[in-house]
């Protein structure tokens, strides 16, 4: 058929299939007579089980998502053994859907699969760059938004111990963070809630804002909320690149903390949230600091309180003490002013009553000088009285006397006449009996003894008969 | 006898009554007694206060050093 076809140059010349393949994979090959170096972003990968794997590459129009060329790409595994580790080793992410790639490629044709790559070198830098891009570009957008620095404008409660865990619940990183919370050496406690979420590969975006909304439905009942992962390899970051993901960040209610376990750049997840740290430990460690710091404010408080309540018991007590004294002292003064009083009122009455003493006593002198002379006057008048009665008595005695003798003489001879002497001496007796003057003999019996009075002697004689 | 349902305040303010009256009024001797005698109760009284507060303050803020 070919010879014919040098031949017939006006007819049209008709290919078998064969022949036409034959033909392309010979121009192919003029073509692509080595590798090339091509771009191109994966829209889907898969490994065989017998360690293949396969590709598909597509091309997107400028700012539209529309594919303007897709072909097929092979990885034979020996090939993939050696470039995963390399890529992935490089940038930290995996050769999987979403990624931009640059590879060397044989260009291969097979007449049952048409077209495809065979890919034996990949350079990471381009995805790195490409990657670094987008991200760029992202961050961008949330700058021009307004919004990259919102959830940063939250405050962090002071004590921050109900905290809300978005993690996948197998991860070491999840397991690391419990460990360092629950064995802190203060004994803080801390509510930890876990919403398990997927944390890599596609659906991780859409399952950790699922869980940021199930959060945000009790949003009073958690303090803050940290995403972490971690432990194992360091790849498959690019879900934390994502623009939703990071805008549902800026916009939550809620401090976000991310401890997302890389040491490479800061994912726009980290550059959105309130506070990064690089590890889940380490995001345990800022929150028992934080209570840290609040346990060291309040013992603060307290040796405030015990300062300020010492003081004002010192205060206190120096009142009291202050006006005990000058009760002491007022009461001492007013009890000696009292007692002043007294004496002044005591020398007072003393000298008063010396005084009125002194006066009665002059009172009774003068009265004493009264009566002494009124008795003397009084005497002297007697005394008067008397001298003219003795003058009367001596002129006038001397004939009364006579007078009265004359009486006396007279009396006298009466008396001789009746004096019983005078009638003894003429020889009558008297006789007593015990005394008495018998006057009759009946009161006498025998042997009384009778006394007898004559005028000269007497004689004591015995009753013999009585007639 | 202070009142039992005094406040430390009150006593206090009756501590400096009774001493204003010392000071300016003359009281004759019966009175200064009674009014010295509140007067120590009422200091007694408020140093008790004292004392008890500050050993229940003492108490409170004792409770968390350990």
């Amino acid at each position: 058929m070919s010879i014919n076809s040098s031949k017939n140059k006006t007819s049209p010349q008709v290919f078998s299939l064969s022949e036409l393949s034959r033909k392309i994979k010979s121009s192919l090959n003029d073509s692509f007579p080595e590798k090339v170096w091509l771009r191109g972003e994966i829209s889907d990968i898969r490994q065989h089980s017998n360690g293949h794997v396969y590709i598909e590459l597509i091309e997107k129009a400028k700012n539209s998502d529309k594919i303007t060329a897709r072909i097929k790409a092979t990885i034979w595994s020996f090939t993939y053994r050696m470039l995963r580790p390399y890529f992935e080793g490089t940038t930290g992410y995996a050769l999987s859907t979403g990624i931009k790639i640059m590879v060397l490629a044989s260009v291969e044709y097979h007449p049952q699969y048409s077209i495809s790559l065979n890919i034996t070198d990949i350079d990471p830098s381009y995805t790195l760059g490409d990657l670094a891009q987008k991200k760029d570009e992202i961050l961008q957008r949330l700058v021009q938004e307004g919004v990259i620095d919102m959830n940063k404008e939250l405050e962090i409660p002071i004590v921050p111990q109900r905290i809300a865990v978005i993690s996948s619940e197998s991860a070491a990183g999840y397991e690391d963070f419990l460990n360092s919370l629950e064995n802190n050496i203060y004994n803080f406690h801390f509510n930890i809630t876990l919403f398990p979420a997927l944390m890599q590969g596609d659906k991780a975006v859409e399952s950790i804002i699922n869980m940021l909304e199930n959060i945000y439905e009790n949003e009073e009942k958690y303090d803050l909320v940290v995403i972490i992962r971690g432990g194992g390899a360091k790849i498959d970051l690019e879900c934390f690149n994502d623009y939703e993901l990071a805008y549902h960040i800026t916009q939550f209610p809620l401090p976000v903390l991310t401890g997302i376990g890389h040491e490479r750049d800061e994912t726009i997840t980290d550059i959105a949230a309130h506070t990064k740290l690089k590890t889940p430990t380490a995001v345990a460690e800022f929150l028992i600091d934080s209570l840290l710091v609040f346990l060291s404010e309040l013992n603060e408080f307290r040796d405030r309180i015990t300062n300020i309540s010492n003081n004002r018991f010192q205060d206190s007590e120096n009142l009291i003490n202050r006006y005990s004294l000058l009760l002491f002292n007022v009461t001492k003064n007013k009890l000696s002013d009292h007692h002043n009083k007294l004496s002044r009122l005591g020398i007072q009455a003393e000298s008063k009553s010396r005084k009125l003493l002194f006066h009665k006593a002059a009172e009774l002198n003068s009265a004493k000088q009264q009566i002494r002379s009124r008795i003397n006057s009084k005497i002297r008048e007697a005394f008067d009285k008397f001298e003219t009665s003795s003058r009367l008595i001596r002129v006038k005695s001397p004939k009364i006397i006579n007078l009265e003798n004359q009486k006396l003489i007279s009396f006298h001879k009466a008396l001789k006449i009746l004096d019983p002497i005078n009638i003894l001496k003429r020889g009558y007796s008297l006789s007593y009996f015990k005394g008495m003057l018998i006057k009759e003999s009946g009161k006498l019996k025998s042997g009384d003894e009778i006394q007898t009075r004559l005028y000269k002697g007497q004689i004591i004689s015995r009753v013999t008969k009585n007639k | 006898m202070a009142k039992k349902n005094i406040t430390y305040n009150e006593a206090v303010k009756d501590i400096e009554l009774i001493l204003q009256h010392l000071e300016e009024e003359d009281l004759d001797v019966d009175q200064l007694a009674d009014k010295v005698k509140k007067a120590t109760e009422l200091i007694q009284f408020c140093k008790d206060k004292l004392k008890n507060t500050e050993e229940e303050v003492n108490k409170i803020l004792d409770v968390d050093e350990e």
